[in-house]
């Protein structure tokens, strides 16, 4: 009897002296990141819009990693080993990966090709009728995956493909754990998903905040911060009082001109990016714009220069034609979209333009700073003759209404991937919804056949020269006939603690694995 | 009896029309898949979504089918998180409960006091300065107030915190933002109604009672006064619901008002439509319970009704 008695004090004793011990063990830090919002669902395929691929990149892995901090920049495209350490092409369609071995998922069940294997399964995100919808346009390319073995995959594609490894780097292919998907099902999944990145899910309360909290198993190394909670702030000056008074630690979606501000306090600074995405217009080509000159003056007459410095305090660029510098096809002595009021002035008298209204329709608060640029390109319209009239609506549906007058609308292009796949070819080309606008046939842009004959070639070729020249070629055209033009790349601002050492990317994830994240005491 | 039925029915048919009305207005105005689609989604993907949703149908079929399972208690499904609406918007409704009912203490508390000095000693210096005061605070936005009272107290006193709803602290700027232009009002029609009782005979005639200033107020002028202040007070219910939307947006507060806000925009059908519905809802209880009040504090209104239904 007192021998169990004493063994029990001795347990407690233990007990005692031994949880504070490990509680102290653990002195990282609580990261608060204010956010405009927050997503509806964490299935990493379901919504990948920028509230939600924010927190899901830190929560999943993909075989193969995008590593976009190789030159420094955020926007880098080199491809590093992810939950695969290795890779080897069999085909033109075929690539075998080489899983790591003993990477744990959030609830310590092990990575084997069978996780690979359900989540690229046709019946999740691609086949022909999926459970998701939204993945399909990034997976559509895929046959299938087969396992090897324990730890080694074989993914096939449909057609020959130089870009699967890129593709299997970017959006959509993330691993999930297989059993617990289908234990919970993918509603139940989407609250509580379970993959095999850094931080895992801890709470979720509707409305106010997501918190994750550290997966201290991951594969790449104990994560930096203990726990790291989403709160939704709306109102950006909230998300700016409340960094400096100390409530978070990050703030998102900080507008350009508030930058100084932010400077201004001594424990506080900003981190910039330009993303992989530009602010466009479409043109459509029928009424007024229907003759091509038309709108390549309407081009001609945008000082893009004057824009960024004005609007975005000439902290951003315009790429040289639909590209960016991180394109492994980039080419580098493309032009740059012309500024020739002059031009434009001839092209419009060859046109016989004759002040005909011009209707340019846009959704306010959709894109950052829209409304600015709308007002100051109607000037720099009018300055050359071109009469254009602002219609400002509430949002997209209103912009397209069939029923509606729109001659001119704003667009966003995402390059997903650093190849004209990722976004001029779905885009522009012959299966885009600029080619083939279903509410309004008119609305159409009839391309030359030569564009598309050459889209094919950027598709299908797996020649590198040959895919770059058919890839100038279209641009060439697309260039000519103008059935669109791009403003700028948009400048994504986060504000932080000066003590945090972390860097955005030109996709809005964000990076929280210990390589991108430290926090100085 | 029948006084209940009218009322209901009544209630009823008020809360068909805006359901109607809500449905039609958002389902002509955007399409969801624009909303909540990322904006270089392509066509089959849209088409996807609008398959999922049932947004293929023709609109007067998704009309009686939302009507349908309407009556049969059944509110839908969000389309942003696949949450049962209901759940969602209920979850939200303590939050708006505490935000809106503080707020209003508060401009009562501030309001009613106000008017009532500033009635007593009408016209003198403290009575202007009374009304200047809530000429301020009435005609202040109250997104501007927010944004002002978070400038002061949380960037530069740094003694309140800017957002959130964690603590009693968080509840203070919110509350605040949205009671001061009621107060404002509330001073406003306190001392109007008091000035016309202060003239009222009874008045005089308590006054030669002997009856002493405190009484008089309490017991002569302020129940008579406060009709016309209850009957403000119904009405106002629905403008405070309408001001938290915006406070709420302001300082995050995770009431009905930001719901309501994410889900307009997202043309998230099934949660405004259960949102329109609980405020309705709302609206028609608070109408009756200052129909009631009426009763409690004028014995007129009583035994008028009383009179009506003989």
């Amino acid at each position: 009897m007192l021998k169990s008695i004493l063994k029990a004090v001795a347990v407690a004793a233990v007990a005692l002296t031994a949880a504070p011990a490990l509680a102290q063990d653990d002195n990282r830090p609580d990261l608060v990141v204010a956010v405009n919002n927050l997503p509806g669902s964490l299935e990493g395929i379901e919504e990948m819009g920028n509230v939600a691929v924010r927190i899901t990149y830190s929560m999943f892995d993909s075989l193969i990693r995008r590593d976009f901090l190789a030159d420094g920049s955020g926007t880098a495209s080199k491809l590093v080993p992810g939950l695969a350490e290795s890779w080897t092409r069999v085909d033109d369609r075929t690539l075998d990966l080489k899983l790591r071995e003993g990477v744990k998922f959030h609830d310590g069940s092990e990575l084997t090709s069978d996780d690979v294997v359900f989540s690229f399964n046709a019946g999740r995100g691609h086949g022909y009728d999926p459970l998701i919808g939204a993945a399909r346009r990034f997976m559509l390319t895929i046959s299938h995956v087969e396992p090897l073995d324990k730890y080694s995959v074989r993914v096939v594609s449909k057609e020959p493909d130089v870009l699967l490894e890129q593709r299997l780097a970017g959006y959509a292919f993330w691993v999930v754990e297989n059993k617990s998907y289908m234990l919970k099902g993918k509603d139940a999944f989407a609250r509580s998903p379970v993959g095999t990145g850094p931080y895992k899910m801890d709470e979720w309360v509707e409305g106010e905040y997501i918190r994750l909290a550290s997966h201290d198993d991951y594969f790449g190394g104990m994560p930096a911060a203990k726990t790291v909670t989403f709160v939704e702030v709306p109102e950006v000056s909230a998300r700016i009082a409340g960094l400096v008074s100390g409530e978070y630690d990050i703030s998102v979606n900080i507008p350009p001109d508030q930058i100084p501000t932010i400077e201004s306090y001594d424990d506080l600074k900003v981190e910039r990016i330009v993303l992989d995405n530009t602010h466009m217009l479409v043109f459509y080509t029928a009424g007024p714009l229907e003759d091509k000159r038309v709108r390549q003056a309407l081009s001609l007459s945008i000082d893009r220069k004057l824009l960024r410095d004005a609007l975005w305090g000439g902290l951003n660029y315009t790429p040289n034609g639909h590209q960016l510098p991180s394109y492994q096809m980039w080419i580098e002595d493309y032009p740059e979209f012309e500024y020739n009021p002059d031009k434009a002035r001839a092209l419009l008298a060859e046109a016989g333009y004759d002040g005909e209204e011009i209707v340019y329709k846009f959704p306010l608060n959709y894109y950052l700073l829209s409304t600015e640029a709308a007002q100051a390109m109607q000037q720099m319209w009018k300055s050359v003759g071109l009469n254009v009239k602002l219609e400002p609506v509430e949002n997209f549906g209103q912009v397209t209404d069939p029923n509606g007058t729109v001659h001119i609308r704003p667009w966003s292009n995402t390059h997903r991937m650093p190849d004209p796949t990722g976004s001029f070819v779905p885009q522009w080309g012959a299966d885009s919804e600029v080619q083939n606008n279903r509410q309004d046939a008119d609305r159409a842009w009839d391309a030359p056949a030569e564009f598309n004959e050459l889209h094919e070639v950027i598709i299908a070729s797996t020649d590198w020269d040959e895919r770059q020249q058919a890839y100038r070629g279209a641009l060439d055209i697309w260039m000519d006939e103008a059935p669109g033009t791009m403003l700028y790349n948009p400048l994504e601002t986060y504000a932080m603690r000066k003590a945090i050492t972390w860097k955005p990317y030109g996709l809005y994830y964000m990076d929280l694995r210990p390589y991108n994240l430290q926090i100085a005491e | 009896m029948l006084w209940f039925l009218t009322k209901t029915l009544r209630a009823v048919i008020t809360m068909w029309l805006v359901v109607t009305f809500v449905f039609f207005v958002l389902r002509l105005s955007g399409d969801p898949t624009m909303m909540l689609l990322p904006d270089d989604i392509d066509e089959a993907t849209r088409d996807f979504y609008r398959r999922l949703w049932g947004l293929d149908r023709p609109i007067m079929v998704q009309y009686w089918s939302y009507l349908g399972a309407l009556l049969q208690g059944d509110f839908g499904i969000s389309f942003r998180n696949n949450l049962d609406a209901f759940g969602l918007v209920w979850d939200r409704v303590p939050k708006t409960a505490l935000l809106t009912g503080t707020a209003l203490l508060i401009s009562l508390a501030i309001g009613i006091p106000l008017g009532i000095v500033a009635a007593f000693y009408r016209d003198s210096w403290l009575d202007r300065g009374v009304m200047a005061v809530s000429v301020f605070g009435f005609s202040m936005p109250n997104f501007f107030l927010g944004i002002l009272l978070i400038l002061v107290f949380s960037l530069n006193l740094r003694v309140l915190p800017s957002s959130g709803s964690g603590t009693w602290a968080h509840l203070i700027m919110p509350a605040a933002t949205l009671g001061v232009s009621f107060a404002a009002q509330f001073a406003r029609y306190t001392r109007s109604s008091m000035i016309d009782v202060l003239n009222k005979s009874y008045m005089r005639t308590a006054r030669s009672k002997g009856a002493g200033p405190v009484r008089r107020v309490n017991l002569h002028a302020l129940p008579n006064a406060a009709i016309p202040v209850v009957t403000i007070l119904g009405f106002k219910v629905g403008e405070l619901l309408g001001g938290a939307v915006i406070t709420e947006t302001v300082f995050a507060w995770p009431g009905i008002g930001r719901l309501l806000t994410n889900s307009v925009a997202a043309r998230d059908l099934a949660v405004v439509q259960c949102i329109m519905i609980l405020l309705a809802l709302t609206m028609v209880l608070a109408n009756t319970i200052t129909d009631l009040a009426y009763g409690w504090l004028d014995p007129r209104v009583r035994v008028g009704a009383k009179a009506g239904a003989r």
